[in-house]
This record gives C-alpha cells, structure tokens and sequence, in this order.
C-alpha cells in the first residue's frame, strides 16, 4: 500500500520529469547573473526550461490495434525551431506540501500533426493514409499545482490510494485548433482560468484510476472563432499573406463550477484490453453565451444559457481500439480501425434558467452578481435525457460511436467520421424537454430517439472536389443517417420548482410548433419525425450585421421519412401523418447573427421540396390518406428573427388597450407576461428558375395508381397545382414588403369553457358556459363565469397561446392547374391574386376533458 | 401563420368544404356522449382580418378611417385566358371562439348503425358553442383587372356581407379521405 502510494503520489512529478528530460538536459544553461538574482531570496529550485522536441509516432494499443499520435512536437508557436520558454520553481512547505509553480515565458504549442489508427508501431506512414487531422494548442500558462502531504492513509469511501493537488492555473493568449487539408478551425485568443483545490489523483482499491474534482471552477474566454482556407496559414490570428485578419464566428464564453468524480478500470467492451469509465458529475452553476461582434462590455450582442444546473452521469463508458462494424458485411462502408466509445447509460438532466438572445455581455454581468439586474428571457429551458439502450420502431438500439479517420472521401485524406448509434429512452418519461416562462412550464412528455448512421466533420474550403461541391467552413456531413424521435405527449401546469409535479400533470395530444418554416426549419417543431439523412450542413464564418457571425451553406435531404402533424395522446400510433416524407433543402449563405432584437438569420437564397406520399389521419401506418402532398418554395433575401419575451397583454375578441376598455368591448384581457419566445420572418418568394429546379408550388395529387394501398404510384393520379406563387408590393414588379410574420409563443392560463351541462368526462359536475378553474392538488372545478374570483382567473389551466400575425401587400399564384398523365393539363385559374392582407391569430390549445 | 400552415389550413379547409359538407350529419347525444372523455385538444381565440387596415396604401386601399378606401383585403381570381376577374373584396372583421376542438376520432359504431360499417378514422372538429362576429364582412364582385391598381380597372360591387354578433354552433365536423 505504502509504495503504491508513494507511486501514484510522485506519478504526476515523474510525467513532468519525463516531458522535461530530454529536451530540458539538452537545453540545459547556466543561470546567468540577471536570472540568479531573480531567485535569490526564495526557497526551492527554480529551473529556467527552453524546450522543443518532436516525436514521430507516440502510439496507445489494445487487443493488437492502436490509436497513434504522429508528428507530436512541442516549440514555440512561433515555429518548429524555436524554443517554448518555461520557469519552473519548485519548493516544499513546512508542512511538507511539494509546490510547483510554473509560468510561460513566451507562447508554447503542442501540436499532434495527425491521428491515426494503426496495426502496427512505428511504421512510416504513407502520406496520404486516411487520418483525423492535426490538432494544435497555444498557450501562456501561469499556473501553481500543491500537492499536499495528506500522509499514508487511504482517502474518501473508495479508499483511493494516491495525492491531493491544489491546482490554479491561469492560461492566456492561447489557441486551440483543428485542422484538416489545410484549413484551419480555432479558438483565438482564449483564456482559461482554472481553480480545483482539493483534486484526488489515485487508485481505489479495486485497482480503479481515480479522479476527483471535489470542487472545479473554471472560465473560458474566447475571443474569436476563427477559420482559415490559406493553408499557408497556421495558428495566426491574421493572415499571412494578406495580413488581414481571419475571420471570425464570433465570441464564447462560459462560466462553470462543478464536482466530478471519475473512475477508470481495464478492460473494454470487446477483447482483454481497453478501458472503461464511470463518472458522476454535479453541474452546480454554468453560463455559456456566444457573442457577436462583442467588445466584452455594452458592445456587441450575445446569446446564451445562463443559470445552468444539474447532473451528468455516465455509466461503464468503455473506450477501444476496433475495426468498423461494418467490416465484412458492408464493404462499402468499411472505414478501417477506430476509436470505439460505447456507454450502457449515460443521465442527463439540465435546466438552464435564463435564455438570453441579444443582450450586452455587460447585461450578462449584471444580471449575474449577486441581486444583480434581471435580465431579458425567453424564459428557462431544461432537459432530460437518458442514453441507454432501448427499441425504436421494433428494432434495437444501443450507444456507441466509432471515431474513424479520414472524414469525407473527397475533401482529403484528412477528417473526422462518426460512426453512430444512440438510442435516447423515455417510457418511462425519463427523457423530455421543458420550457418554463413567467412560472408555466410546458413539457414535451416521454421523448425517445434513436440514430444510426455515419457523420462526417471536415474543415473545408469553396470548391468541388471528386463529386462534391464543399463551402468554406466547419463542415458536418450527413451520409445514410437514419434518426427518428417521437414524444407521447405534451404536459403543461403552473412551475412548482418540482419537475415531479409537471410529470405528474395531465398529459394532452402533441401537436406542431411550425414557429418558422422553409430552409432548414421546414421541418421543425414536429413532435414526431424519422428518415434517412444525407447531405451537409457547413458553419463559415461571418455574418450579415457586422464583420462576425456564422454563414451556414446546406444541403440536406431527407428520404423514407415520416412525421406528425399531431399525435393522440392515448394512443401514439394515432395522429394526422406525413407519411413517405421526402425532403431536398438548399441553402446559400443562410447568415445568422446576433442582435439588439435575438438571432436574425439571414437567407441569401435558399430552395427546397418537400413531398408526401401521403397525408394520413389515424393510425400511423394504415391510416386513410388524403393524396399526396408536395410542397415547393424558392426564396431570397428572406429574415427571421427569433426574440425574447412573447405576446405581453393582449384583448381576446375585443380590442382595447387596457383591461377596461377591452372588456368594455366585450373582449378578454390577457397579461401573459414578459417572457415568451417571438418569431418574425420577412419571406420573399421568388419566380421561378425552371432550369434550376427553383420555384414555389403546392401539389395535391389523388386518384393515384394503387391510391389506398401501401404504395400509391406517385404521378399517375389527377394534380391540383398552385404554380409559381411569388410575393410583391401590390403592383406586380417590386418586391420589397414580401411576406411577413410575427408569431408570439407563450405558455399562458387558457379560458376553458364548458360546453353542456351535467358531469363531464371526469365526471366533475358543471353547467354549460361555467370556465374551468384548477384545483391546487391538480383536479380542476367549474365556476359559472359571473363568480370567478381573482383567485379563480390564476388559477384557470395552462394552455399554449400562439399569437400570429401575418400581413403582405401581394401574393400572386400565376396558375392554378388540373393536371393528368394520361388526360393532360388543363387551367383551372388563370391568376390568383391575395392582396392588403392583415390577418391576427390568437389561439391558445389545451387539454380536452 | 406560415406558408405551410396556411396551405394546411387551406387543404382542410377544401376537405371541409368538398368533403366534409357532403359527409355533414347531426349527431344525437348518444353519438356525442361517445365523444366526450376522448383525447384531443381544445381551441379558444379569434381570428381577425384587416381590423386597422392592410399593408397596402394607394389610391385603391388606403386606411379605414378613410371612406374613400378600401382597407379590407382582396381576393382576386380568373377562370378565363384574358377574361374578367372574380374579386371577395374588403374582407375584415374579426371572429372569436371557445370551445372549439380538435381529435382524431375511430368511428366504430352510432349513427344509427352506419358507424359500424364505416370503421374509420376522422378528424373531428367539434364546433365551439358560440362564433362572435364582430363587423365581419366582404364584398363579392368583379373586376376588368387583377389589381386595382392595373390600369383600365373598373370593378361591379354584386353584394356585401356583413355579420356581427353570436352564432350557436353544435355537434361536430367530420374530416376524412375519400378512397
């Protein structure tokens, strides 16, 4: 026990000593006399290290295959021949904590040139050889590491054998980068300042690696997140041929305390060897927040979580080194060795409690001290998420992702490929989403999801390449990703502080939040999809205000899909369904910044098609169809804007702009609040590009061959055609209003309304007309509308208000057809003209007794 | 309300119209007894149109408070090559519910034996107890041009309708494909 101690106690002196051996002794000088009176006066020893090394293959094997390192160096990131700088002083405390302070001198790098999977150590690797990329990391460091003399006695309840470390460091001036055929992705100018006394560093006596970090506080500045396609370019913040400087996503910053606790033991999931990891992990408080053009102070505008809580756990986590699951039944999709991370269960519960979109970093700050300032919110958001393996759609899922090298095959040898299963569980409502604003939460009951399928990250510049066309910027491929999700259900009630209590709420059908739609967010909102993904999404830098932001460039589709509209929530196979989903998206130079007003995102261009084979009421499979529907749009220039804070007071069925004169008129005030989420868009639909494949058209086909069976011949049926829907100013030539939107999401009381007299299905006891009113244990009353109290009006049940507004001066279909394959087209309208539109919604959904 | 919600909205609304009319039968109490205690959601609201006027301001549409415009909006449709235009004009006002809801039904058995038969799924609206109108109203005629502010407009007023207070509206709407 004692010499295991005294080993593990002395391991992290022995990896310094090594990283320090060669090149420190080769390195080695004289202390020169400016140096020596640096140090007179201090105890302890104080080392002046200039070191560069480099070694070629430094290789980690298991069960014969092993993950490799190449072109590892250490230097100045001023380049490969330079030397990094360190002063190291070390000492011992009168009570016998060793003291290790350790500062930089000028920016060191390590760099990895590649990562590869390999068979055999050392072998000279063929240039091209498929290989994840190089990775590299600049920094200043200015840290203190103590280890304290805690004697020879065993630690905490795993009886850990090994050290106490009190560790401060302070990093500066640093730069973590990714780099793939000679494009570059890095954080620039980043600071990491890191407190974790008291961290435990041993072995348990179960033979476990222990780690504890019984109370970690760190902050991440970023200054920039910046890119680069020069690939004379390496590590700088500007460009060196052009000397301008790169350009930038924008800022990040995040602030975290935590206690972690680790441990690893041998042996993996496959073989004799490998590792495998157990971790429980308690997020006390997080703020994350990415800036755009932000000066840190009341420049500039963020969005972020603030308020972060909860709790991570991971359960036998186990690393290896593997072939590709698909070796020898899938040739095709044999990428060779890699890094297979499998978990039986990882537990996940978060809650942030303030979104922020378009506040000041110094609004951030403000809100953030002690009885600070409130802030704008789009309210709290939580989420609940167990990774464990499960059945989706009948088949078997599990966890695990097999990190490949090689990326995309045309973007270079060099890149990154997931090859990934998960399976997210949530019978039992273990998994689930909850928004909560102005003290009503909603949740998005009993989620389960599953994904199979490759993902590919390259960092990529303009150009085509073999087959593919690629853009500049972090890419993300999508290659026969098969996904699905669902929820059973939505849940809404007053926020207790207790998710326990919204669990147990009543549960009512799920049903679409189509807040935005076309591009990429033709799709979203659906409380069930599944399909077949392929394409990718690509992350450039800047944006449309200001010189930071992300320009996203896609090319998605989506085939053998399916996805609700709305699903009954006693029965989820039954719903209103899209069924045989297929789905192209484009988009060109999609630019999303943040500002005054949240995340506007800008559409230089963007197309898509969605086609449904069928639009199916009642069971998921069999249900009756009403034909297919096809929808095609074709924009530019279109804007969204995703805002805090929702509808605020509003008259139901009257008008007014206060309470009285809103029921004066008849109406219904209602004050929901300053939180919320709002939606604006500004749609420009265009004419159509026929030989590009661009233009805006809603298809209904019936009648098809086969129409009523599993597989309908699409095309062979009679079409109902919109053609070439386009928006303009009212005068048929500019088009500067276009179509506009305004939608205002809250979760707010519902006025409830009985509709006969006598028991209701619950067989509570009403009149007709009598408003349904909560009861505190979750049952509800009917009070006749001249009774309610004031009591009674807050505690009416919670529902969904979606305020809408949508206005445009024209939109102008060109024709509306009748078309046959056999019986040809004929024109049902001539022109079809929408104009001086100014249309309000207010609906609020909740639950049927 | 999007694209996509508007021409869902637009479907049911053709279902309703096309369909659902031809399908439309009163539902005795047992049949409605039935319904109740199912899943589903339950609406409440209003919906309202040009009630301070559109986006549009020219000699044609202009601001409410102005007699001498239209402040209402304008549907305007051609069923010949060339020919005369077919205009809902003016429409606004406002229309405001409760108790409107919404589910997806499996009818087995009722309506005096036809449910069994049927065996079918639908999607039943049921209607709320009361429709509020408040100055809703349009004007059916027609026009020489699309656009009013095409040149040789002229326009024939046929009618106008205009609608204010409380509607009873019971029983259920029934949506469902015709194979």
């Amino acid at each position: 026990m004692g010499k295991l101690m005294t080993v593990m106690r002395l391991m992290p002196i022995a990896v310094l000593g090594f990283c320090m051996a060669q090149p420190a002794f080769s390195e080695m000088k004289a202390l020169g006399d400016e140096v020596l009176s640096g140090v007179s006066g201090q105890s302890g020893i104080t080392l002046d290290l200039e070191a560069k090394f480099g070694i070629e293959e430094a290789a980690y094997f298991e069960d014969g295959n092993g993950i490799a390192l190449q072109g590892l160096r250490l230097n100045a990131d001023t380049g490969s021949g330079d030397y990094a700088e360190f002063r190291i002083l070390l000492d011992v405390l009168a009570d016998g904590t060793l003291v290790i302070d350790m500062k930089s001198n000028n920016t060191a790098r390590v760099e990895i040139e590649e990562i590869r999977f390999v068979d055999t150590p050392g072998v000279t690797p063929v240039a091209d050889a498929p290989s994840i990329g190089g990775l590299f990391f600049d920094f200043n460091l200015d840290g203190n590491m103590q280890i304290r003399n805690t004697g020879n006695s065993a630690m905490g309840p795993d009886s850990i054998v090994g050290g106490v470390y009190d560790l401060d460091f302070l990093i500066t001036d640093a730069r973590l980068g990714y780099r793939t055929n000679g494009n570059e992705f890095f954080l620039d100018g980043m600071t990491l300042d890191v407190d974790s006394p008291g961290t435990i560093l041993g072995a348990t006596t179960a033979g476990e690696l222990a780690l504890d970090l019984p109370n970690f506080l760190a902050e991440l500045s970023v200054d920039a997140i910046r890119y680069s396609n020069n690939p004379n370019n390496h590590g700088v913040t500007n460009d060196v041929d052009s000397a301008l400087a790169l350009p930038s996503y924008g800022s990040l910053w995040a602030n975290l305390d935590m206690n972690s606790s680790w441990r690893a033991r041998a042996g993996g999931r496959l073989g004799t060897e490998g590792l495998t990891i157990n971790s429980q992990t308690t997020i006390n408080s997080l703020d994350l927040a990415w800036g755009d053009d932000t000066d840190w102070a009341a420049a500039g505008y963020w969005a972020g979580a603030l308020g972060i809580t909860g709790q991570i756990d991971i359960t036998n986590m186990t690393l290896d080194v593997l072939p590709d699951p698909d070796e020898g039944v899938i040739p095709e999709d044999d990428f060779g060795l890699g890094l297979a991370l499998a978990f039986e269960r990882i537990a996940l519960g978060l809650y942030a409690q303030d979104i922020v979109l378009g506040v000041t970093k110094s609004d951030i700050d403000a809100s953030l001290i002690p009885g600070g300032s409130s802030i704008s919110s789009l309210g709290s958001f939580g989420v609940n998420l167990v990774f464990a393996d499960g059945v989706y759609g009948g088949n078997n899922y599990t966890n695990r992702i097999y990190l490949q090298s090689g990326g995309n095959v045309d973007a270079g040898y060099q890149g990154l490929r997931l090859d990934t299963q998960l399976s997210i569980v949530g019978a039992s409502n273990e998994s689930n989403f909850i928004y909560t604003e102005n003290g009503n939460s909603l949740m998005w009951s009993g989620f389960e999801a599953y994904a199979d399928g490759d993902l590919t990250l390259d960092v990529t510049a303009q150009g085509v390449l073999g087959a593919t066309e690629f853009y500049d910027g972090l890419r993300l491929g999508f290659e026969d990703f098969a996904f699905g999700y669902k929820v059973e259900g939505l849940r809404l009630a007053e926020d207790t502080g207790d998710q326990n209590d919204l669990k147990a709420s009543e549960l009512q059908a799920a049903h679409d939040f189509s807040g935005m739609s076309g591009g990429l967010f033709g799709l979203s909102g659906k409380p069930m999809m599944e399909g077949n993904l392929n394409g990718h999404i690509t992350l450039g830098p800047g944006g449309n205000d200001g010189v930071e932001g992300v320009t996203i460039n896609s090319d998605l589709a989506l085939s053998q899909g399916q996805s609700a509209l709305y699903i009954d929530e006693d029965d989820n196979t039954r719903g209103l369904w899209l069924s045989g989903l297929n789905y192209d998206v484009h988009l060109r130079d999609m630019m999303l910044d943040v500002t005054d007003e949240g995340l506007r995102i800008y559409e230089s261009e963007s197309w898509s098609k969605m086609d449904v084979t069928d639009f199916r009421i009642g069971d998921q499979v069999t249900g009756a169809s009403f034909g297919r529907l096809m929808l095609e749009t074709y924009e530019q220039g279109s804007v969204s804007t995703i805002s805090a804070g929702g509808a605020g007071q509003v008259c139901i069925g009257g008008s007014g702009v206060d309470s009285a004169a809103c029921t004066a008129d008849g109406g219904r005030w209602e004050d929901r609040g300053d939180q919320g989420i709002t939606v604006t868009s500004q749609r420009f639909f265009k004419d159509s590009i026929e030989a590009e494949g661009k233009r805006n058209r809603f298809t209904w086909e019936t009648g098809r061959t086969g129409e009523g069976t599993a597989s309908p011949q699409n095309g062979t049926g009679m079409q109902l055609v919109f053609d070439n829907f386009t928006t303009n100013d009212g005068d048929g030539l500019n088009d500067t209003y276009g179509f506009q939107t305004e939608q205002n999401v809250d979760v707010a009381s519902a006025y409830v309304v009985k509709k006969a007299d006598g028991p209701d299905s619950n067989g509570v006891v009403g009149n007709r007309g009598d408003v349904k009113v909560m009861n505190s244990d979750g049952s509800y009353r009917y009070v006749a509308p001249s009774s309610l109290t004031a009591q009674d009006w807050d505690d009416l049940p919670i529902g969904i208000a979606t305020r809408t507004r949508t206005h445009f001066k024209e939109l102008d279909f060109e024709q509306v057809n009748l078309a046959h394959p056999v019986g040809g087209e004929s024109t049902l309208l001539y022109g079809l003209k929408l104009q001086n539109f100014d249309i309000t919604t207010d609906i609020t959904t909740t639950a049927m007794d | 309300m999007n694209v996509m919600k508007a021409i869902y909205l637009f479907v049911v609304l053709v279902f309703q119209v096309a369909l659902a009319n031809a399908e439309m039968a009163s539902i005795d109490d047992q049949d409605l007894s039935e319904v109740t205690g199912q899943s589903g959601v339950y609406l409440t609201g209003e919906v309202s149109i040009n009630e301070q006027g559109g986006p549009l301001s020219d000699t044609y549409f202009g601001d409410c408070s102005d007699p001498a415009k239209v402040c209402g909006a304008r549907i305007s449709l051609q069923t010949e090559q060339d020919g005369g235009w077919f205009v809902l004009d003016n429409i606004k006002g406002s229309i405001a519910f409760e108790g409107l809801t919404l589910q997806v039904r499996n009818i087995t058995s009722g309506f005096g034996g036809d449910g069994a038969l049927f065996n079918r799924d639908v999607i039943e609206i049921g209607m709320p107890e009361s429709l509020r109108f408040d100055d809703f109203q349009y004007t059916i005629a027609t026009s020489s041009t699309g656009r009013p502010s095409d040149a040789g407009f002229e326009q024939v007023d046929m009618m106008t309708v205009e609608m204010s207070g409380e509607v009873t509206l019971e029983g259920n709407l029934l949506v469902f494909p015709t194979p």
